[in-house]
């Protein structure tokens, strides 16, 4: 392992390894005794490869939704417009329906006044026989 | 679905502020660095998304944001004497790792164009073709810088040991 290692390490400041070789000499080294100051010094750059930021939302443009956005308001926007468009429809067959019944009510009471007063005839006709039941003429003939 | 500025430019920022760190060498400030680097990213981001090496670009913009940090604080220090403000050519802080210390102290030692692709190979692990692309160099130029400071590399572990 050791001469492996010495022999990566003269490809590596020869600065003839590849990625993948100077990979394997950070692994062979921690697997091995000596080498410390190479270890610590590929240790440090361990320790700078993991510093990052503070974590920060990624900015978005205020006049400028995403793509998803727009499309969600476009829908949003026509089902919107839709269900008013039904509901006024639904309102307007309603009222029509309304209209309609009432015009039916209003013909058959205008129907039936009409025949109500062609039987206002018969009403005078319950006097006919007002004279007999008066004067009991029938029952006097009988008698 | 991500924008171009999601999937493209915001992934670079913990490499390019650790690149701001080796610079200023100090970690607020290389903070500030790339946060600024990312607004005028921001703003420019329909040229960006143009452009054939937007990541180029944006590492010109973080250097010159550190560069002009740099010379800020430099500018403060001769106002102010220097007192009670952060020394911005000195390693990471005492409590940093004896390790990371090590490393600054060799990149201090290298010229900047060393100390650029030997952070991008070392620390980003990026291919020949990578930083010859990152920096705008050829890849003679990265090949050649990188084979001085592995040399200035063994040069300095070999005076540590000796120590």
């Amino acid at each position: 392992m050791k001469e492996k290692i010495e022999a990566l390490l003269v490809k590596y400041y020869e600065g003839e390894t590849s990625l993948a070789e100077e990979r394997e000499l950070r692994k062979f080294l921690l697997k091995v005794s000596g080498f410390q100051e190479e270890k610590q010094f590929f240790l440090g750059l361990e320790v700078l490869k993991t510093l990052e930021p503070t974590e920060k939302a990624v900015p978005q443009a205020k006049g400028e939704a995403s793509l998803w956005l727009k499309i969600a308001a476009v829908i949003t926007l026509f089902l919107g417009l839709s269900w008013l468009f039904v509901d006024h429809q639904s309102k307007k067959e309603e009222a029509l329906a309304y209209a309609q019944v009432m015009e039916a009510f209003s013909l058959i009471q205008e129907n039936l006044k009409k025949g109500t007063t062609s039987l206002e005839a018969i009403q005078d006709m319950r006097y006919l026989n007002k004279a007999n039941e008066i004067f009991n003429i029938n029952h006097k003939e009988e008698q | 679905m991500k924008t171009f500025f999601e999937a493209t430019i915001w992934p670079l920022r913990n490499q390019l502020y650790r690149m701001a760190y080796l610079w200023i060498k100090n970690r607020s400030e290389a903070e500030d660095a790339v946060q600024e680097a990312l607004e005028k990213a921001w703003s420019s981001r329909e040229m960006l998304q143009r452009m054939d090496n937007p990541t180029g670009w944006m590492i010109r913009v973080v250097k010159n944001q550190s560069l002009q940090k740099i010379r800020e604080h430099k500018r403060w220090a001769v106002l102010g004497e220097g007192e009670d403000l952060p020394e911005v050519e000195e390693l990471p802080a005492e409590e940093s790792p004896p390790a990371l210390q090590l490393v600054f102290r060799f990149l201090k030692e290298l010229p900047e164009k060393q100390q650029e692709i030997f952070h991008l190979r070392e620390v980003e692990g990026l291919t020949y073709e990578e930083i010859s692309e990152y920096l705008e160099i050829s890849m003679e130029q990265v090949k050649v810088n990188l084979f001085r400071a592995r040399k200035s590399l063994q040069l300095f572990l070999t005076k540590h040991r000796e120590k």
